[in-house]
């Protein structure tokens, strides 16, 4: 358990430890083998990523790398500036979602604008609408009669509404 | 290095001048090699990654923000190139089993192949975005700004995540050493 709190501290930078803490791991690591271990191998690494930092490149693979790359840009030279970029959603997240949001929002309004919304009622797909209404006068059995024609849409129906005057006028 | 006027070559560039980008090749190409390098682990794929990076400079230096820092464009090119690189090739380092490692002695150049390896292998254990800073600041020598730029992040975001690569490299490093 111990050398596990130890461990914690050797992976953390040296500035981050505290004064008790930095005497508590010197003193762990003159009497634990395995930890000491780990705290020679962390030399190593420093040591390693020193060296790494001063690698230098091999002088005879850097000699033709302009030679190559030239062969490839010469097969497509034209540099041309297109007209039109995309939206670079990374770069301008408010841009790139605000404008198409307000266009969508824009298209909303203007469609609401246009359908009235007594249009957009469920119930409205239900009620019966007269379309016409025709009135003939005519005479049955001799007496005067009315026949009313109503056509309605939805559903489309034809009612024939008769009218007889049954009243004998002549006495 | 004598300064050269990065702007006014990219200009030239822009207007047709290819041999003016030789310029800038000559001058970067050391920078990106050795970068490639530490993130491939061989001077091959290191080369190939350069030249690629060069080429799709070049056919994208419209895009240029001439505000911006030329090296630190180019060398994201490069890291994102070889990011990829390793994803597409699911790179794997030998394993330390397959590899033992011998008493460390520096002069032994075995001995030293040896630990480059396993700093490769701690190395390619880093998540992305940790390897990514790690390599720039700390092998590279890259300032808070030029990595924030190569990263497209805030400079403080930089050296929280070095700052944590560096502790969980040495955690690995130490376990690859003691399996």
């Amino acid at each position: 358990m111990h050398c596990r709190k130890i461990r914690e501290w050797l992976v953390k930078e040296p500035e981050s430890l505290s004064g008790h803490q930095r005497e508590e791991l010197s003193n762990h690591l003159k009497t634990c083998d395995k930890c000491n271990l780990a705290f020679q191998h962390l030399a190593n690494l420093k040591n390693e990523i020193r060296r790494a930092k001063e690698t230098s490149v091999p002088q005879e693979l850097i000699q033709d790398i302009w030679q190559n790359v030239r062969l490839n840009i010469e097969k497509e030279p034209i540099l041309v500036k297109p007209k039109f970029r995309s939206l670079q959603f990374r770069r301008h997240p408010l841009a790139a979602w605000g404008i198409p949001s307000f266009a969508v929002l824009c298209i909303l309004f203007i469609f609401l604008l246009i359908k009235p919304w007594n249009a957009l009622s469920p119930e409205n797909d239900l009620k019966p609408t007269s379309l016409d209404v025709a009135i003939e006068s005519a005479q049955i059995d001799g007496k005067p009669a009315q026949i009313s024609i109503f056509e309605i849409r939805n559903p489309d129906m034809t009612f024939i509404w008769l009218d007889k005057n049954e009243t004998d006028n002549g006495g | 290095m004598p300064l050269i006027d990065e702007i006014g070559i990219i200009q030239e560039c822009l207007a047709g001048n290819i041999e003016d980008f030789g310029i800038l090749v000559k001058k970067y190409q050391a920078l990106l090699m050795r970068t490639a390098y530490h993130f491939l682990g061989n001077w091959d794929d290191a080369k190939d990654a350069t030249q690629t990076t060069f080429i799709k400079a070049y056919r994208s230096l419209f895009s240029f923000r001439q505000d911006r820092r030329f090296s630190s464009w180019l060398c994201r090119i490069l890291v994102n190139d070889c990011l990829d690189r390793l994803k597409s090739a699911h790179r794997k380092y030998k394993s330390p089993m397959d590899n033992p490692i011998r008493d460390k002695d520096p002069s032994d150049p075995l001995s030293r192949l040896a630990e480059e390896d396993l700093i490769r292998q701690a190395l390619s254990k880093l998540p992305k975005k940790r390897r990514r800073a790690f390599i720039l600041v700390d092998l590279e020598g890259f300032s808070g700004p030029e990595a924030a730029e190569v990263l497209g992040c805030s400079e403080s975001t930089v050296r929280v995540t070095v700052m944590k690569a560096r502790q969980q490299l040495r955690k690995i490093y130490i376990e690859l050493n003691e399996s």
